[in-house]
């Protein structure tokens, strides 16, 4: 037994669940054993295995049954299978195109994966879906970088960009902010990605007000000292109300009430005192029975 | 000098008993205990199997190749090299045996997989074409 294998049998619980295989439970005796008995074939070299899984993918099998032989293909190593999970993935209608999408991503075949990109093109959103996912399944951040940047409609592109902030793309983000302009999308995929870099660049860049000011919102996301250094410096130098009112949405959403409190405490104008005073009560942080305290021995 | 002797068989004995690959083939693993084989398969591999019987039935299925570890430090009886077709029948009769839990089961038929007669692909297609 190689370590691929040992590791695909260790992942196998895991690998099964994410493609909706937790259903094993309601399965009947039969489909459970055949199910078992196509696992048992990625132990099998693939000239002895193929013949088997093409039969049952062939046959008048459950959607269950069928579903696992593709994962099966996705394991071996032929190019016999990946023409098989191809064909399925572009002419199939069924729920098991959807799969089979899904399976080349998590077999990782970089041909067989390249291919999608015509069947994410000829696809409806279901497809395309699926696709997105078999590029984060495989880790492909250009594939979905290539999909972002020709993407003729909003959908499209705010899809594979969410995707792409959940992979942690900063590269190809970055690279789209070049070549698409920027977008709320990308400034909330910066921030799912942590990237703190680049969106406190755009906070401190006013020359569009609306997506600054979204910047500084989304610095609170990523969050850590950095960022509250830079939340409070920017509330400290705002020029406008919506800056600055940003500014304090940041902090609040990266919980930083140290921050918060310490703007209070060097405010002078009453109304921005009360502001500061209701967003530490939105924080619901202890330092509120600080300020109380001092409020009461007459200091502040 | 007597005693010497009777001492030099009795670790010999020991020796053997503990090493030594029993000739009996598969026939006696119904014994509680670790037992363990070898098929040498068509594509020049040698897959190492270990089986922990308890009450008679099996209850852990492993199947190595000669760079992994054995999976247990307790004694374990030694097979030896045991023919393909012999495995496969051996595991056939873990998959069968529906007093035997699914796990070890289903573990039964990687080995039957594994032991890589021709027997066993064709029991495979067998269940994979059951209605």
């Amino acid at each position: 037994m190689n370590a691929r294998l040992l590791l695909i049998l260790l992942l196998l619980p895991a690998i099964a669940s994410a493609a909706g295989h937790d259903r094993d439970d309601n399965l009947s005796e039969s489909d459970s054993l055949k199910i078992a008995a196509l696992e048992a074939l990625m132990s099998a070299p693939p000239e002895k295995a193929m013949p088997l899984v093409d039969k049952v993918l062939a046959g008048n099998h459950s959607t269950e049954v069928k579903e696992r032989a593709l994962f099966i293909l996705s394991q071996i190593d032929s190019s016999e299978a990946q023409a098989t999970l191809l064909r399925f993935a572009r002419e199939d209608s069924s729920e098991l195109q959807l799969e089979a999408i899904r399976m080349i991503g998590i077999g990782g075949d970089k041909d067989a994966l390249a291919s999608l990109g015509d069947i994410y093109q000829a696809g409806n959103r279901d497809v395309k879906d699926a696709v997105l996912e078999a590029y984060l399944i495989a880790d492909d951040a250009r594939a979905i970088y290539d999909i972002a940047v020709n993407a003729d409609n909003e959908t499209d592109f705010s899809d594979a960009v969410d995707i792409l902030g959940a992979m942690g793309a900063s590269a190809e983000l970055r690279e789209l902010r070049s070549r698409a302009g920027l977008s709320e999308t990308l400034i909330d995929a910066y921030a799912v990605s942590g990237d703190a870099a680049t969106l406190r660049e755009l906070a401190m860049d006013n020359s569009n007000p609306e997506m600054q000011t979204k910047a500084i919102e989304a610095l609170g996301i990523v969050g850590g000292d950095d960022v509250d250094d830079t939340l409070v410096e920017i509330y400290g130098g705002a020029q406008s109300d919506e800056v600055r009112e940003a500014a304090l949405t940041g902090m609040l959403i990266s919980g930083h009430d140290e921050g918060v409190l310490q703007l209070y405490r060097s405010a002078t104008d009453p109304v921005e005192k009360r502001q500061l005073l209701e967003y530490l009560v939105m924080m619901d942080s202890e330092a509120i029975y600080e300020v109380i305290d001092q409020a009461l021995a007459g200091d502040q | 000098m007597r005693a010497a002797r009777i001492l030099m068989i009795v670790l010999l004995a020991v020796t053997l008993f503990w090493s030594e690959p029993s000739a009996a083939g598969l026939e006696e693993t119904s014994a509680d205990g670790w037992h363990s084989w070898h098929v040498d398969t068509a594509e020049g591999d040698q897959v190492q199997f270990y089986v922990l019987i308890e009450n008679g039935k099996p209850e852990k299925i492993r199947s190595l190749n000669w760079n992994c570890r054995k999976p247990t430090r307790d004694k374990v009886n030694d097979h030896g090299t045991v023919p393909a077709e012999e495995s496969y029948a051996w595991f056939r009769n873990v998959v069968e045996d529906t007093e035997v839990d699914k796990r070890v089961r289903d573990a039964a038929l990687f080995g039957l997989v594994e032991s890589g007669s021709d027997d066993a692909f064709e029991y495979i297609d067998q269940i994979l074409s059951q209605r």
